[in-house]
């Protein structure tokens, strides 16, 4: 009697486990494929562009999502399963539900320490690394730094770079296509960044290597090449110097790159939301300075914006943090930073 | 070189050209002339010293952007510390290039390292102030059921959890969670889980919380109520927890789909209870479990996951008038669905539904009896042989939903004794359905605190009765430490 009882249960569920496993199972993708999933657009956009037709990359995170904030979920799990590389953004940035994603999937190759599991954070340039101990009273401090670094075009460059040494070394039959289109990619963004023509006169490297001396103006000026100079850097150029506020700290990155001011954020901590009496301090600055853009990425909420806006000449922007969308092809990570300097730049003239 | 000629033969023309002008006015002007020269030299020397930087490489200049980045950093003004704190401080240590074997989860940076060596870990504090009539026995009462209560009246201090975790080695992870209450201190959780085994299999082994269902192996701190649903309270008192050993199986499917099982050695209030050499002796394990969870292709933001469940064991119960020895056996189903609003943050807009269904059946022998509380229990009692059967069911249902950024309401349904009825020797009980609606409203001002207020009223079938009942909470949890990533 109980035999059979239990024998009907037990046979229960593996009649329906069984019957799963005949009407799931299909044929899986082709497995000469690279499968690439990422945590954020930007990061599966890059790799796209590495990877070529070698493999697929994918994004868990929408562009108009805050990775900060996701939950592990069942659909995450079954992507990490099949993917032969893992790239996170790091820094803390993934840390509420990297874990249980990468336990949940099984899958022993992806898991931090091997090759399959990279950390695009490893050779980027950091800002706001914090020099003191870091407690939760300070807010959503990352010990590792400020975690946005995708906002910095040089940064995409080092990421591309990271990507593709990585890719090599998991598919080192396929090193000359991933290091060819890491040449492309390169000399896209650097022409996107300074214009065609310098980076054929002087070549992205040296290019780069005069921005982060601090001397590409006068370098351009004594050589007479300063009509030359296109791209984001001439777009940005007229704005150096000038002033903003922003939501939350997303947008540093791109300031010191471009040479721009981020006076205050409207949070009063990172992480915590604005509060009446941090957003009529803002108020204050955002007047006494003469500030005229409030810039904030679309997963925030418009009211402490507006709200400051109403109250000085300041207009609201909000701008893409993220490569839009849930597919983001090869050219994402360019269209986003044309975005996002497009909306600086009208921003800032407005 | 070609430069200073110049400027030599310009001296020597204006010499000439001013010989026949007043000598002191020309020395004075040879003067002015050389002090200009120098002047130039200096520029020129400045402008060669000023080329060579430019003539790094960009491998060369990221290697000097990144040595200073990180003492030039934060700009003061762009962190709440002041200046002088921030220059207090020594220079961090450079983040040093990728090696394998040292990152873990939360590494990113040299000191995240080093931390991450040793163990992860967390304090939670879950304290609520309860009110309510009958809050401290109704539930022991229910007909059917039965289970101590959960809270007292006034101030409880529900638990303070102490959870330590940290990778063993390149095969296994462990983590502990130790809970510590007014009267007590308990191993919750001891768990050790492999790493390395291939094809999708899992095990873990220790003290855990049993898989099944959706509540059951979820910290009390995770729950979107005060308390446990009314189901798994009265059918397990409290959770399934148990020494033991997990197998899961996360299936080769193109949906998520796990299965798995569990052995436990078979010591739990409520379904699987022991209590030994006074009715009977057996040796462990004496329960095994089992669960399935399926979650089907769902559009982005949206996610589902349907469960089943069963298990089956040991089960001994010692009433006034006799000791009983048997089994238990439990059959349950679960559903959630989640929503997460896209482009949106802090909870706001997220939906959560779920609910848990489990029907219990409990064939047990009498093994002692005795006429009277005064008596001795005896084995040759004549009632020994006789059976019981114990039949309860019940189910909950709950939906959360961010209303605002950072705040959630949430209703449920609980609804236990659908069936509830016991065969005895002298005929059958039938005992009635209690059930009870509780709604909350929490705040959850960083993923590191939460104020909750909970209300509810019951009717409950109890031994005395029909009950009514309602309860009040104020709950407060806070956690301090690393706060680890949630399960879904």
């Amino acid at each position: 009697m109980r035999l059979k009882k239990l024998f009907n249960i037990y046979g229960l569920t593996a009649a329906f486990g069984l019957f799963a496993i005949l009407a799931l199972t299909t044929a899986s993708a082709d497995a000469s494929d690279l499968n690439i999933v990422t945590t954020t657009t930007d990061l599966a956009s890059i790799a796209q562009y590495i990877v070529g037709d070698k493999g697929q990359a994918t994004p868990i995170c929408a562009g108009e999502d805050d990775p900060h904030f996701l939950e592990a979920a069942p659909s995450y799990v079954m992507r990490a399963r099949r993917a032969d590389l893992w790239i996170r953004v790091g820094m803390s940035l993934e840390i509420g539900w990297e874990r249980p994603v990468i336990d949940g999937s099984r899958n022993r190759n992806i898991r931090p320490g091997q090759p399959g599991h990279l950390d695009a954070s490893q050779n980027i340039l950091r800002i706001e690394v914090p020099t003191e101990r870091v407690t939760p009273a300070m807010g959503d401090v990352h010990p590792e730094g400020n975690p946005h670094y995708q906002t910095d075009p040089l940064n995409g460059r080092i990421v591309a770079e990271t990507i593709a040494e990585r890719l090599k070394r998991i598919a080192p039959e396929h090193s000359q296509t991933f290091q060819e289109n890491l040449e492309r990619f390169k000399n896209e963004l650097d022409e996107r960044t300074f214009g065609a023509e310098l980076v054929d006169e002087l070549g992205g490297d040296r290019l780069w290597a005069l921005v982060l001396n601090d001397n590409l103006d006068s370098y351009l000026a004594q050589n007479q090449l300063e009509d030359q100079l296109g791209g984001w850097k001439a777009k940005m150029r007229p704005h150096r110097g000038q002033k903003l506020v922003t939501y939350h700290k997303n947008w540093g990155y791109f300031a010191k790159r471009f040479g721009l001011e981020i006076v205050t954020e409207l949070e009063p901590k990172p992480g915590i939301p604005p509060s009446p009496t941090h957003l009529s301090s803002v108020v204050n600055t955002v007047n006494d300075q003469n500030i005229k853009a409030i810039i904030m990425a679309p997963f925030y909420s418009r009211r402490a914006a507006d709200f400051v806006a109403e109250r000085t000449e300041a207009s609201v922007y909000v701008c893409p943090l993220s490569v839009p969308g849930t597919e983001p092809g090869p050219n994402g990570y360019f269209e986003l930073i044309d975005t996002i300097a497009q909306t600086f730049s009208t921003a800032l003239e407005g | 070189m070609l430069r200073k000629t110049f400027y030599l033969s310009f001296i020597l023309l204006v010499g000439f050209t001013c010989s026949n002008a007043n000598a002191d006015d020309i020395r004075h002007e040879i003067e002015q002339l050389k002090a200009r020269i120098t002047e130039l030299e200096k520029k020129l020397a400045e402008d060669k010293d000023a080329e060579p930087e430019a003539e790094l490489s960009l491998d060369e200049a990221l290697d000097q952007a990144r040595q200073e980045q990180q003492p030039d950093e934060p700009e003061p003004d762009e962190f709440d510390y002041t200046l002088e704190e921030t220059l207090a401080q020594a220079q961090p240590e450079q983040p040093e290039p990728f090696s394998p074997g040292q990152l873990d989860f939360a590494a990113g940076s040299q000191q995240a390292m080093w931390q991450s060596m040793n163990p992860e870990i967390s304090v939670v504090f879950d304290g609520n102030f309860s009110a309510g009539d009958k809050l401290e026995d109704i539930f022991e009462n229910i007909r059917g059921f039965g289970a101590g209560p959960e809270f007292e009246k006034g101030f409880n201090l529900r638990d303070v959890e102490l959870h330590v975790a940290a990778d063993v080695d390149p095969y296994f992870t462990a983590f502990a969670t130790f809970e510590f209450n007014e009267e007590e201190a308990l191993v919750e959780e001891a768990v050790i889980r492999d790493t390395f085994l291939p094809w999708g299999l899992q095990l873990q082994a220790g003290r855990f919380l049993s898989n099944i269902g959706r509540i059951n192996v979820q910290h009390a701190h995770d729950w979107d109520f005060v308390d446990r649903p009314l189901v798994n309270r009265l059918m397990f008192d409290g959770s399934l927890d148990d020494i033991g050993a997990q197998l899961s199986w996360l299936l080769p499917t193109e949906q998520y789909a796990m299965a798995g099982i569990e052995v436990f050695q078979g010591d739990n209030d409520g379904t699987f209870n022991y209590i030994g050499d006074r009715i009977a002796d057996h040796s462990g394990p004496r329960a095994v479990t089992g669960w399935f969870k399926y979650s089907p292709d769902t559009p982005a933001n949206h996610e589902t996951q349907f469960g089943t469940f069963a298990g089956y064991g040991r089960h001994q119960e010692e009433y006034d008038l006799r000791l009983v020895d048997g089994y238990s056996t439990f059959l349950g189903f679960d559903a959630v669905y989640k929503y997460r609003r896209p482009g949106q943050h802090y909870g706001h807009g997220n939906v959560t539904f779920e609910g848990e269904y489990i029907y219990r059946w409990q064939d047990l022998d009498y093994v002692s009896a005795r006429d009277t509380t005064g008596d001795d229990f005896s084995q040759t009692h004549p009632l020994v042989g006789q059976t019981q059967e114990n039949r309860q069911d019940g189910y909950y249902l709950q939906g959360a939903y961010g209303f605002a950024p950072r705040w959630r309401a949430g209703l449920r349904w609980d609804h236990v004794g659908l069936t509830n009825h016991t065969n005895l020797h002298d005929g059958r009980d039938d005992f009635g359905e209690s059930y009870r609606a509780a709604a909350m409203v929490d705040f959850t001002p960083t993923e590191f605190s939460r104020f909750r207020v909970q209300g509810g009223r019951g009717s409950y079938d109890t031994y005395g009765g029909r009950e009514k009942a309602w309860d009040l909470f104020f709950q407060l949890i806070v956690s301090i430490g690393p706060h680890g990533a949630h399960e879904f």
